[in-house]
């Protein structure tokens, strides 16, 4: 006899609440996605024993977040985000960090909880029985392929010849020798040589990777080149941009011809089709941005970060959801600005890194606000690696933070510099600051319930969850 | 957002500086801190008044011992015995009127202490917001029905966070549920004056009759709040009542206006003497936001502060128990 299982069955508060919440968690490299997805599952996760770790996340302080798991592989079969391996880094001894987002992932969190008002309540009986679920999805992707957003209404030619703009100005000029040498060896309108194309493509890749590490850019396009992520065919990036004239047609069969075609395979095969599912499957976004490593990397890191986060939240868009509006797309309703690595500065300093985030983002929060989606900028560390304390520099008694390095035994104390509360004037920018500490993650145990130390993570969920867990 | 520095000009340098120290940091969420009570300020004061009164109760403190002095060695010329009576009964009168005094200068010192609070924080510093807010829930501590709540606020307090963040879960997790005891203190002085005043016979004993539940509910709000006043305390809370009302009488004022003239109306259309009734409950309601906003460690934030209308709506709603 088959038992009709009374528990599987939805409650009339399932019926209303449960529902599913698709979050993007958008960054340049080394912004801190992994860190910030793997802090958000095990916190949340934590939450159930330990409400202490998220209290200014309502649902988890209030008690009402009853039970969170892991879900496996979901129907889009979007590779799964691999939590065992970031806890297993996280917990190993010494603990380090996790390897960066490569590729497209996906972690899926469900989420019990007792709703508020009249469909919950606090009595424990009714609160039981009136229990909803959300499937929180988190799609983790690197941030640099947002930044292709523009090649998709770009012809080759328009692409190489705003590269070629941006290559002869600032610090990218001189990293762009070798390749700027080589392409002068083999003019764009020679022959349709692979070889010539391939070799071309990798001093390219080669330039863009030393203005990442060398300069602290952001703006390299394309994405790919430095974050490929699995591909069927990689020759489709043996491309690069060409000097070419205004006004000049690609001869057939020329170097310039081989490069536009492999240019337009590139944005059809994998461009278009990625900003499509973004498109569709996004409600909520975060962009996490490290601030503090650009003002310390000097004005054109800086004034390039600025322009990156322009493009990249160029891709997204905004708008109050509903009904009509899902039929059509989602459409992101809340979008939260957070300024990682909050633990690199004191706390006193970190009301400015929240002020700079703000007006960092100001014209693609107007944007989002025109369109009635909510906004907010905040500071965050999602693994919180100093504390504060305080030392005399140049005589003046400062606030500090305090680490272990990793791969050090002795700690270190950082003075980050004063953050500034706006864009600085020119007159602000001294030497450049490059030796940006990599502090050692605190060690956590595999067991959930001792949650990971953070700062400002749950004011964050808060923003994003809060009407989802209400 | 509380910006507290301007900006300097010229950057000072981001460096890193070697220690000694080795081993890592333990930054897991650390232990309740202990709630010891707060040091109360002991500032003198020199206003006119207070030298007057220091002297006139020196007078009277000399007028009393002397002839309290007297009466010993009057009892001891009548004999040891009688004399040693007289030094004991008299020890002991003064033993019962110093702790008294000390009792009622404790509870005068907290309320003051509290009040210090309230007008120290809108302006303190991210640093010393969280000195303040600390002190605050020490005295909120004393509410033996709020010292878990106190307790779940140590517990989520972490070094990092900032006095904002500090103000916002001292609010979250201290004031909130101190609130709602206090509103459910106001909703049964309410209830009970609106049936004293549909009871009482006479506009006089309706009067004082009001006027002492009025004065229990003072006392119960400011307990709440950790204060338990003593006679001084009271005084000194209605004295303030007295000169802040207007001021803080504006915090329900739309809402009053609405109760009064729209419940009001309906309810004097059913029976002019249950209209009356109503209006001393909402009078009584008043009063309580008012003693609420007078005795809360934190001022409230816009938003914070109980609706007359939803006091007085939820008259008959049972809410938290708090004895009284």
């Amino acid at each position: 006899m088959r038992l009709l299982r009374y528990d599987k069955l939805p409650t009339l508060t399932g019926l209303v609440h449960d529902s599913t919440l698709r979050l993007a968690v958008t960054g340049l490299s080394h912004s801190g996605k992994t860190a910030f997805i793997t802090s958000l599952v095990h916190n949340l996760i934590s939450a159930i024993q330990r409400p202490a770790r998220l209290p200014f996340l309502r649902a988890a302080a209030e008690g009402r977040i009853l039970a969170a798991r892991v879900l496996p592989l979901g129907k889009d079969a979007i590779p799964l985000f691999p939590m065992q391996k970031t806890v297993s880094a996280l917990s190993g001894d010494p603990p380090h960090w996790p390897p960066s987002t490569t590729d497209l992932r996906q972690a899926r969190l469900s989420l019990r909880f007792s709703p508020r008002g009249f469909l919950g309540g606090r009595n424990p009986i009714w609160r039981t029985a009136s229990t909803a679920d959300v499937t929180v999805e988190i799609l983790d992707y690197p941030g640099e392929w947002l930044l292709d957003l523009p090649l998709l209404c770009q012809s080759y030619e328009q692409w190489s010849r705003a590269m070629f703009d941006l290559v002869r100005r600032g610090g990218r000029a001189p990293l762009a020798c070798d390749w700027l040498d080589f392409l002068a060896r083999h003019p764009a309108d020679g022959a349709d040589d692979p070889e010539a194309a391939f070799l071309a493509h990798n001093l390219y890749r080669t330039f863009l990777a030393a203005c990442r590490t060398s300069e602290q850019l952001s703006l390299l396009q394309p994405g790919r080149f430095l974050s490929p992520g699995q591909m069927a065919d990689p020759s489709m990036l043996w491309f690069c941009p060409l000097p070419l004239s205004i006004g000049g047609q690609v001869r057939p069969r020329s170097l310039a011809a081989l490069m536009a075609a492999r240019f337009e395979t590139y944005k059809r095969d994998l461009v278009q089709p990625f900003f499509l599912q973004l498109a569709r499957d996004v409600d909520r976004q975060i962009v996490l941005v490290d601030v503090l490593r650009a003002l310390n990397a000097g004005e054109e890191a800086f004034a390039d970060q600025r322009l990156a986060l322009d493009i990249i939240l160029g891709a997204f868009r905004f708008g109050r959801r509903s009904l009509l509006r899902r039929l059509f797309g989602a459409r992101i309703d809340r979008v939260l600005f957070a300024a990682t690595k909050a633990d690199h500065v004191p706390a006193l300093q970190r009301d400015h890194l929240e002020a700079l985030m703000a007006d960092l983002v100001e014209a693609p929060s107007l944007r989002a606000k025109a369109a009635h989606a909510r906004t907010a900028a905040t500071s965050l560390a999602s693994i919180r690696c100093t504390e504060d304390d305080t030392d005399i520099i140049e005589g003046r008694k400062l606030d500090v933070v305090v680490g272990l390095p990793e791969g050090g035994e002795k700690r270190i104390r950082f003075f980050p510099g004063i953050v500034p509360v706006r864009p600085p004037p020119p007159g602000f920018w001294g030497e450049r600051f490059t030796e940006f500490p990599v502090f050692q993650p605190p060690r956590i145990t595999r067991a959930t319930e001792e949650g990971i130390p953070h700062i400002n993570l749950d004011k964050a969920l808060n923003f994003l969850l809060e009407d989802t867990l209400a | 957002m509380t910006i507290e520095t301007e900006p300097i000009q010229e950057r000072l340098r981001p460096r890193i500086l070697q220690t000694e120290e080795t081993g890592r940091l333990d930054l897991n969420v650390g232990a309740e801190p202990e709630a010891n009570l707060p040091a109360l300020p002991t500032g003198p004061s020199h206003s006119p008044i207070s030298v007057a009164a220091t002297g006139l109760a020196i007078l009277v403190i000399g007028l009393v011992g002397i002839d309290l002095a007297d009466f010993i060695s009057g009892a001891f010329a009548h004999g040891a015995a009688l004399g040693m009576v007289a030094a004991t009964a008299v020890a002991a009168g003064c033993g019962g009127v110093g702790y008294w005094l000390a009792a009622e200068l404790r509870g005068l010192m907290r309320l003051r202490s509290a009040e210090r609070l309230r007008s120290m924080i809108p302006s303190a510093v991210s640093s010393e917001l969280k000195r303040e807010i600390d002190a605050a829930a020490k005295i909120v501590a004393r509410d033996p029905l709020l010292g878990e709540a106190v307790g779940r606020f140590h517990a989520v307090l972490e070094p990092h966070h900032t006095g904002r963040d500090a103000l916002e879960l001292f609010s979250r997790f201290v004031l909130a549920p101190a609130d709602r005891l206090a509103e459910a203190a106001i909703r049964r002085a309410s209830l009970q004056a609106f049936t004293i005043n549909a009871i009482s016979p006479t506009v006089l004993l309706d009067t004082l009759l009001f006027a002492a539940r009025a004065m229990r509910l003072i006392r119960q709000i400011a307990e709440v709040y950790g204060q338990r006043p003593g006679l001084a305390g009271t005084v000194h809370l209605l004295y303030r009542l007295a000169s802040g009302a207007g001021l803080v009488g504006a915090v329900d004022l739309a809402g009053g206006i609405i109760v009064q003239q729209l419940g009001g109306a309906v309810v004097e259309r059913l029976s002019a003497s249950a209209a009356e009734s109503a209006y001393a409950a909402q009078k009584m309601a008043r009063l309580g936001i008012i003693a609420m906003a007078l005795c809360r460690p934190i001022d409230f934030r816009p938003g914070e502060a109980p609706s007359l209308r939803r006091l007085v709506a939820g008259l008959l709603k049972p809410g938290p128990d708090k004895s009284g």
